[in-house]
């Protein structure tokens, strides 16, 4: 690992830090999974099961159970993310830095529509 | 100054890694979008794919102006006048006569097809409504929306096309989602215009429309007249602040949308499998079938009306007065 990469490491485990530490005021309704800056799953908290997902290094699973989401398993070599446990509210957030992916939990109300009807 | 700059090349070399982590998104389908004024309303429309090129969208603008056109001159010669006037008495039967295809004049008596349809005026006499509702002057407008965006759907499907928005002021169809991520429909409050009471799931594929009060209306000496009007009495329907319907397609749930409210509900959907249907009352309580429920993802807290908590004590103050 080279100083840039302990930099930048650093940089997101204080963006990651931050953004856990936002108030936690509602149960999520979405497991968001990010690669860099690419959101590359959105799953329902309410379907059970386990997804593979690719990051840079190799493979993470997450699982859904019962409107919680966790990495259950990730290639990397401390687990720091895998150790972060069940998320089940809005904002909370597990950041596997080495493959550069994101799990965060959010709520329905979040983020930007693609249309709005009525 | 290589102890200065080392760290230096260091940061950039890092921000380059960051930088490039954040492009690499950029490359592949991505969402593209125009948009366009016909009938009334915006139209929207959104294409995830590689390119959406201005020679498709020329032609989807085009098809808009041609079916705008052919609503405009309601010649019942016309095959799609003719098709979509068949729809509508279907509703009428089924709404025994409160939905009606010919309700032109009485729309115009009340000015719902103006320029200025907000501002404040007189609306018209029992004796006037009377008069209007006797020339029963054809007006497929409830209908004309959603078939123009089934149509458009449809032409942009042969495009090759697969994923993609259409919006016509809220007549919307979804299909396809936005790579591996769905399309996020919300359907918004009736009363409070940058609130959203839920999302819809798209699951491939969401016709979804809504007929509210909010819409198109006036106020005059604090009694509010929409455009919803009931045949039977050409006046404002008065039950519900706006019903949703999810359908097969954009017209039917159009046609659904408006033949309910103007209806007050009563309606016989005995032909229908399993309405999806969400009714907003005036109270801000919203009630839904299963079938929509099954759909739907709510904004709101559980047992609580979608709105903050300040806005609800007041509700229940103003109701208690």
């Amino acid at each position: 690992m080279t100083r840039a990469d302990v930099l930048l490491s650093g940089v997101l485990a204080l963006l990651t830090y931050g953004y856990s530490r936002r108030p936690v005021t509602q149960v999520g309704t979405y497991a968001e999974v990010y690669a860099g800056a690419t959101r590359i799953a959105r799953l329902d908290l309410a379907e059970n099961g386990t997804h593979t997902v690719k990051g840079r290094l190799g493979e993470l699973d997450i699982t859904i159970k019962d409107g919680r989401a966790r990495v259950a398993q990730a290639t990397c070599r401390d687990k720091r993310c895998v150790r972060m446990g069940w998320l089940s509210h809005s904002g909370e957030a597990a950041l596997c830095v080495p493959n550069r992916v994101m799990l965060k939990v959010v709520s329905a109300q979040e983020g930007t529509p693609d249309a709005v009807v009525g | 100054m290589r102890n200065f700059m080392t760290p230096v090349k260091h940061l950039v070399r890092s921000l380059v890694v960051a930088c490039t982590f954040v492009l690499s998104a950029c490359g592949g389908p991505q969402e593209h979008f125009m948009m366009t004024y016909a009938m009334g309303t915006s139209v929207v429309i959104k294409v995830y794919a590689e390119d959406f090129p201005a020679a498709d969208k020329d032609a989807l603008i085009k098809e808009l102006t041609h079916l705008e056109d052919v609503f405009k001159k309601n010649d019942v010669n016309d095959g799609i006048v003719r098709y979509v006037l068949r729809e509508a008495l279907r509703y009428q039967v089924a709404s025994q006569g409160a939905f009606s295809p010919y309700l032109g004049a009485v729309i115009d008596l009340w000015g719902f097809n103006d320029e200025g349809a907000a501002q404040s005026r007189k609306p018209p006499s029992d004796g006037e409504i009377r008069t209007a509702l006797g020339k029963k002057q054809l007006n497929l407008y409830a209908l004309a929306k959603g078939y123009a965006v089934d149509t458009l759907a449809r032409k942009i499907e042969r495009m090759g096309y697969k994923n993609y928005i259409i919006n016509a002021g809220g007549d919307l169809i979804a299909k396809g989602s936005k790579g591996e991520v769905p399309w996020r429909v919300d359907v918004r409050h009736p009363r409070f215009i940058h609130r959203t009471l839920g999302q819809l799931k798209v699951d491939g594929k969401l016709a979804v429309a809504t007929s509210g009060d909010y819409q198109n209306y006036f106020v005059y000496e604090n009694e509010w007249y929409h455009h919803l009007l009931n045949a039977k009495t050409g006046k404002p329907a008065r039950r519900y602040q706006a019903v949703t319907v999810i359908a097969n397609s954009v017209m039917e749930a159009d046609a659904l949308a408006t033949a309910i409210f103007v209806s007050d509900g009563v309606i016989d959907l005995s032909d229908k499998m399993e309405p999806a249907v969400m009714v907003s009352y005036h109270n801000d309580r919203q009630e839904m079938s299963p079938a929509f429920e099954r759909k739907f993802i709510t904004n709101c807290p559980k047992n609580d009306p979608c709105i903050s908590r300040a806005e609800y004590l007041k509700l229940k103050e103003k109701e208690q007065k």
